[in-house]
């Protein structure tokens, strides 16, 4: 009695043993194609991501090489360019005068006169930018 | 009775090395149907594992080449803008001394070699484009075979 109680004891050990390695591939398994699930997903959207940025990047790329040609074969663009680069520079001088106002650097009439200077500098380069030869192309 | 014993030793002998030979053939056998089909499996799962990491490094690198790109046109233009100044002298900005330097600067060279950087660059971000589409491509194509490759394993292992 006793021997056969312990045979089926062993046998119902080995079944379970059995069933639980086969549930242990299982999840292994499934945690795989989850994994593997996920690569698709993040890889579609990451290709679609990589076209757009490709895109915009030729497309950057080829305004950067039509402005170097324009500097290289067209001398009124050149100016045009010097025109809005000293434009840029005027709004830092702009910038460089209001923080030594407020460091009380100099006084606010002279500082105002200085403005002055600056938007009337800046207001004739503006008219020069805005020739025909000046647009972007 | 020598004799027999002695033939019986050589064809004994004869047979192990002759097993050995076979045993040694199994070796370079080649893969059964269902280890390619496995390799497969691996093969392209490995493909798609590392397609992420990839196409984030094709990100960065147009990023990277957008962002010289850009670089480029902006060195162009303070050199032209401070060659412009030195000539004219109205070089409030930028200082004697720098005047000096740019005394030395050969601007149609330099305009020269930074357009050719461009050009070059532009064929690399075409080159990557075609690649990323191709990936593009690819994607859905390497899911369905995988799906179809484990189907066609587990068919077989029944």
């Amino acid at each position: 009695m006793r021997k056969e109680l312990l045979i089926v004891l062993a046998v119902v050990g080995c079944l379970s043993f059995t069933s639980a390695m086969t549930l242990q591939e299982e999840v292994a398994f499934e945690k795989e194609e989850i994994v593997l699930e996920d690569n698709f997903i993040e890889s579609a959207m990451l290709a679609k991501k990589a076209q757009r940025v490709g895109e915009e990047t030729l497309a950057s790329l080829r305004a950067n090489l039509v402005f170097i040609e324009r500097l290289e074969n067209d001398p009124k663009f050149v100016k045009c360019v010097v025109l809005k680069e000293n434009i840029k520079k005027l709004d830092k001088l702009k910038v460089g005068a209001t923080r030594l106002l407020d460091n009380g650097k100099v006084s606010r009439k002279d500082y105002q006169a200085y403005l002055n200077d600056l938007d009337t500098e800046k207001l004739e380069l503006n008219e020069q930018v805005n020739l025909k030869e000046c647009k972007e192309k | 009775m020598k004799k027999i014993i002695l033939i019986t030793s050589l064809v004994l002998v004869q047979s192990i090395v002759y097993a050995g030979e076979i045993d040694g053939d199994s070796d370079t056998t080649p893969p059964s149907k269902l280890e390619r089909i496995q390799n497969q499996i691996d093969k392209y799962t490995k493909v798609i594992s590392e397609l992420p990491q990839e196409l984030k490094n094709k990100i960065n690198n147009f990023n990277r080449i957008k962002g010289l790109g850009n670089t480029i046109q902006q060195v162009l233009v303070t050199y032209v803008t401070a060659t412009d100044e030195c000539l004219n002298g109205t070089h409030s900005a930028i200082g004697q001394e720098a005047c000096g330097e740019f005394s030395n600067l050969d601007l149609g060279s330099e305009i020269k070699e930074k357009k050719e950087k461009v050009i070059a660059m532009i064929t690399e971000a075409q080159r990557e484009l075609i690649e990323v589409k191709a990936k593009q491509k690819d994607i859905p194509l390497i899911e369905k075979l995988l799906k179809s490759l484990k189907v066609t394993k587990s068919m077989m292992m029944q």
